[in-house]
């Protein structure tokens, strides 16, 4: 993730800042869905989540080597979803970006900022089942 | 339209938005499940054959979106209330599927029990 940060002569220089991976899932969010799927659904709608990020990473990246921007857009667009609907807000910020810029000059930038998200997903989703059940 | 239990089709091309659509659906004693379809055509096709009470659809689908999907299935049953589903894209895309003929508009990553809400409100509307 890169965020502005002051620079000399006062021009913003852009600064990479590693993931919270703390707060890679919403715990907020997790606890409305645990108290509407309870537990076990709960727990096996987010594991697929989770356990599908590489494929879906790799198709994006697939895309954009292929030039198939339409493709990444709607690749970005289906994972801006499924983030959001299990709290991975910051993933579905960058995979929002993602669908807007398509196959730009930014787009692999953006891929590697998805990429560190997915693993800060990925390594706070047992801390968080914990924490929600 | 029954008068108890709804049928709810969904149709979105992300298979894990199905799955948790369903689950909703599932875990709601007043929804029943008429179908899942992944692209515009085949919500048509669902809607065709299984009449549901309701209809869910994504707005960035295969083969034309969800606006697509709508008008297909309004200009067959224009009864048929369709509700439409989509990430927070703002205006856009709430002015498209309202244009389509949808009811109302559900964003993914709302709260459970506003999503399960909204397909109901659909129905009463």
């Amino acid at each position: 993730v890169e965020a502005p940060a002051p620079g000399r002569d006062g021009v913003e220089e852009r600064v990479r800042v590693e993931p919270d991976h703390s707060t890679a899932l919403d715990a907020e969010t997790l606890l409305v869905l645990r108290a509407d799927l309870g537990d076990e659904k709960l727990t096996e709608l987010l594991g697929r989540f989770v356990e599908r990020l590489d494929s879906r990473f790799a198709d994006m990246r697939a895309s954009l080597a292929g030039s198939r921007d339409e493709e990444l857009r709607r690749q970005a667009h289906a994972l801006k979803g499924s983030a959001a609907t299990y709290g991975a807000r910051r993933l579905a910020t960058l995979c929002s970006d993602l669908e807007k810029e398509g196959a730009s000059p930014r787009a692999p930038s953006l891929l590697d900022d998805i990429a560190a998200e997915l693993s800060a997903v990925r390594d706070s989703t047992p801390g968080r089942l914990g924490q929600t059940a | 339209m029954s008068d108890t239990i709804l049928r709810v089709g969904v149709a979105d091309d992300d298979a894990l938005m199905r799955e948790f659509l369903r689950a909703l659906i599932d875990g709601d004693d007043e929804l029943e499940l008429a179908g899942l379809a992944c692209d515009a055509d085949e919500a048509a096709e669902l809607a065709r054959t299984e009449q549901p009470d309701v209809m869910v659809l994504d707005w960035v689908m295969p083969a034309g979106g969800g606006p697509a999907a709508a008008r297909q299935i309004l200009e067959e049953d224009p009864e048929m209330r369709v509700v439409a589903l989509t990430s927070s894209d703002g205006g856009e895309a709430s002015m498209d599927m309202l244009r389509a003929g949808a009811k109302s508009f559900l964003v993914k990553g709302a709260p459970p029990s506003e999503i399960i809400e909204g397909i109901k409100g659909a129905a009463r509307l």
